[in-house]
């Protein structure tokens, strides 16, 4: 076998834990529940979303613009690889544990991207799936495909996450190669919130000025290219779309080439660039940054004070969580996203906010039901937040440090659990204050909304937490896979899906059914939510001793 | 000290058997040297001790209190040092010592001593301000030495203190040792320079499969042993049988 391909296959191995799943579920045959359990909740979650998607399909393609079944979900999945494929990218090239072997290889430096790339593209070909194909069965339903439309769609599946992962490579090895070592881990989370708020506000206000000013007569009467509009943003969407929708034409054709010239441009742009920059950027991250200050009895007054074990635990979660970029982004980037998706449409759309806030207002429950929303989104991004549910699993082959230490299980818990509740807080903040800008209902709904909100959240992080001190995934070599590839971290919203839909049976069905008022409705649901998480916490207390104990002897 | 009592650990739902009926006894007061080949149990034995690993058969007790139905006191009682001291590379040095110090109740002028001394022993003053990633192996050995040692355990256990460390450093290593024995303080540590547990140990034992094959000090093993004077030529003959 040649090197590269070597490289690859190690690479794909190690990447994906196949060799550990080989040995546990094959050879060992251990826990033979779990790939059980990730098929259940990979058809559940992600059939749910599927067939969803799979009705938007049908819905577009018997619209003026049939095309769009295939550009919308080609451009979710391009920017769903634009925004976590920098992420994944970064990780897997700059923290990635096996650098250290890999560099001193005599191999090229391309080759090594070249094999951490095909990793992350893998990893989005997932996404794209679900994505993707509902869609396509969806139009396809209303819109014949012949055998060179359904071998185009197959060869627009595989390029699909190309392009953007192979611009996004570039922004991250030239990143890497500026960014000196002191500044590197800041400056990363900076460059993250720039790109991913720059993107949402470039698509928001370009898409709601145009679509603002067109009449839907022109829309209706094909005068107007709808799928132009909306693949604008990445143009690569509408050369996508074109390539399977006019297969067997010469557009179709046509498309399908500039698309497959443009990833190639792109990928080789990608290894041209990497091969420049990528082990200028990985050196100089490798050396020692020392500030170098010279630790005396006057120093250590200042700087070492007895703190009780309970706070020292707090300190550590946060300093070892705030100084890893990867999980900063990937615990708050939904902090980033969900505020700005609720802010910019309503927004750039100029007098639409005080009509929705009157809508709001005069609607029979409106603001109790505002409110209620508020807290469900509140306690939805807690419980996207990952800091409870992968908190055992960050700590991987540090882990025989806790378990060493002279301290309860139970204050470890609580030390995780204070932390991610103000992730979730400072998760909250940003939603109430939307409400609070967007809708005007007064200061008590916006309280109410948010203390509801954090309520709800808490019994998805203390359960996530639960689960992954039962089966922390420790054996991680880059970041990036304790929390994304991390299953642990997902169990938390189907939590909160399951209590959010009890709150709702119980708004909906009893309370204002049975006409009680607003904030007897809303008590009840806190009411609620705080038995739930009482339970929760006092079982996960009890539980911890026990789990510690067992943790390595899996 | 610590007492062992026929300590049985196997992996693989017990198709691999890494310690087999152990029976070990340290007394206060000394340094006991834990020899093996690869592969012989040590580790196993003392992440045992520790409490990182369960036993699935006999108990350990550390000053008469069972690690695992007193682990917390225990664990009190322990500064350990594994083999490879991963540590947290997002925190300084002292960030480091300060969280041991804080976990371990250890007040704040105790440790400002304890900390500054050993600094200056390992020569880390400059380095012990910066991230724990940017620290060389040794650098870390040492860091995680002084961690231990911060809340002066009444038991020191390393695990191959010495794989890694400059002659220098490994001397330094050796003094503490002694040091902390003489303060009442008992040591175990495992390795594999018979020399230096030839020299520096009161009494030694010779662990091979997860069987305890010799114990005892020097005299006691060459009466174990056939026409021998070193420990090097003793654990060879008794681990070739």
């Amino acid at each position: 076998m040649s090197p590269f391909f070597s490289l690859v296959r190690v690479s794909l191995l190690n990447y994906f834990g196949l060799q550990v799943m080989k040995v546990r579920y094959i050879k060992e045959k251990k826990r033979l529940w779990e790939p059980a359990v990730i098929l259940f909740a990979i058809i559940a979650g992600g059939g749910t979303f599927a067939s969803g998607l799979y009705l938007l399909g049908r819905t577009l393609a018997q619209g003026p613009a049939p095309a769009m079944a295939l550009t919308l979900p080609i451009l979710m999945v391009q920017i769903l690889a634009i925004v976590f494929g920098f992420f994944a990218l970064i990780s897997i090239f700059y923290f990635s544990t096996d650098l250290d072997l890999l560099v001193p290889l005599p191999v090229k430096e391309y080759h090594i991207l070249a094999a951490k790339f095909i990793n992350v593209t893998l990893t989005e070909y997932a996404p794209a799936l679900i994505l993707f194909v509902p869609s396509l069965i969806g139009y396809r339903q209303f819109v014949d495909l012949s055998v060179l439309g359904w071998a185009s769609a197959v060869l627009v599946f595989l390029l699909l996450p190309v392009i953007p992962l192979s611009i996004m490579g570039i922004f991250t090895v030239t990143l890497m190669r500026g960014l000196n070592r002191r500044h590197r881990d800041v400056m990363i989370v900076i460059a993250s919130l720039l790109m991913v708020g720059g993107i949402m506000y470039f698509q928001y206000t370009m898409q709601a000025s145009l679509v603002g000013e067109i009449p839907m007569e022109d829309i209706i009467n094909n005068r107007i290219d709808l799928i132009w509009l909306l693949g604008s943003f990445f143009p690569p969407s509408i050369w996508a779309t074109r390539a399977i929708a006019d297969a067997g034409s010469l557009t179709g054709f046509a498309n399908l080439l500039y698309l497959i010239i443009a990833s190639a441009v792109a990928f080789g742009s990608f290894m041209a660039v990497g091969q420049r920059v990528f082990y200028g950027g990985l050196v100089g991250g490798a050396e020692r940054d020392r500030k170098g200050q010279m630790i005396t009895a006057h120093v250590l007054e200042k700087k070492a004070v007895q703190r009780s074990p309970l706070r020292a635990l707090y300190t550590r979660e946060w300093n070892l969580f705030l100084r890893v970029p990867i999980w900063v982004m990937n615990g708050f980037l939904a902090v980033v996203i969900i505020p700005l998706m609720l802010f910019f449409p309503a927004s750039t759309a100029g007098r639409s906010i005080p009509e929705l806030a009157a809508m709001v207002h005069f609607a029979n429950n409106g603001l109790l039901l505002s409110a209620l929303a508020t807290a469900a989104i509140i306690g939805l991004l807690g419980s996207l937040n990952t800091l409870a549910s992968t908190s055992v699993s960050r700590e991987g082959r540090h882990l025989w440090i806790s378990r060493s230490l002279p301290v309860p299980a139970t204050y470890q818990v609580t030390a995780k659990l204070a932390h991610a509740g103000i992730g979730a807080l400072v998760a909250a903040v940003p939603v109430a204050m939307v409400y609070a800008i967007v809708i005007t209902p007064g200061t008590e709904y916006v309280l109410a909304a948010l203390i509801l909100g954090l309520v709800f959240s808490a019994t998805p992080q203390i359960l996530g937490l639960l689960f992954d001190m039962w089966r922390p995934l420790l054996t991680w070599t880059n970041p990036q896979h304790a929390v994304k590839n991390n299953l642990n971290a997902v169990l938390p919203m189907i939590i909160a899906g399951a209590t959010g839909f009890t709150s709702y049976l119980l708004v909906l069905r009893v309370l204002l059914p049975a006409g009680m008022g607003e904030w007897v409705v809303i008590l009840g649901v806190l009411t609620l939510q705080l038995i739930l998480a009482a339970v929760s916490l006092t079982i996960t207390l009890r539980a911890a001793p026990g789990l510690y104990n067992q943790m390595e002897d899996k | 000290m610590l007492t062992i009592q026929n300590v049985s650990k196997s992996y693989q739902k017990g198709k691999v058997k890494a310690v087999d009926g152990l029976n070990l006894e340290v007394l206060p007061g000394e340094i006991f040297g834990f020899l093996g080949p690869n592969g012989s149990g040590k580790t196993t034995t003392i992440k045992m001790i520790v409490g990182l690993l369960r036993q699935d058969q006999g108990s350990i007790t550390v000053q008469g209190r069972d690690t695992l139905k007193d682990a917390l006191s225990v664990k009190q009682s322990i500064g350990y040092v594994p083999d490879n001291p991963d540590l947290y590379d997002k925190l300084t040095g002292l960030e480091y010592l300060n969280f041991i110090a804080d976990v371990y109740r250890v007040d704040s002028v105790t440790r400002r001593l304890r900390i500054l001394r050993m600094l200056e022993m390992f020569e880390l003053q400059n380095a012990v301000g910066d991230l724990i990633g940017s620290f060389s192996h040794g650098m870390k050995q040492k860091l995680a030495l002084t961690a231990a040692l911060v809340h002066d355990p009444s038991l020191l256990i390393l695990d191959e203190p010495m794989v890694g460390l400059d002659p220098r450093s490994a001397h330094l290593f050796k003094e503490l040792m002694n040091e902390h024995c003489k303060r009442g303080n008992t040591v175990f540590f495992s390795t594999h320079i018979l020399d230096v547990a030839e020299r520096l140990c009161h009494r030694v034992g010779i662990i091979k499969e997860g069987h305890l094959i010799a114990s005892g000090n020097m005299a006691e093993l060459r009466k174990d042993a056939a026409e021998t004077r070193t420990l090097e030529s003793i654990f060879l003959e008794l681990t070739e049988k």
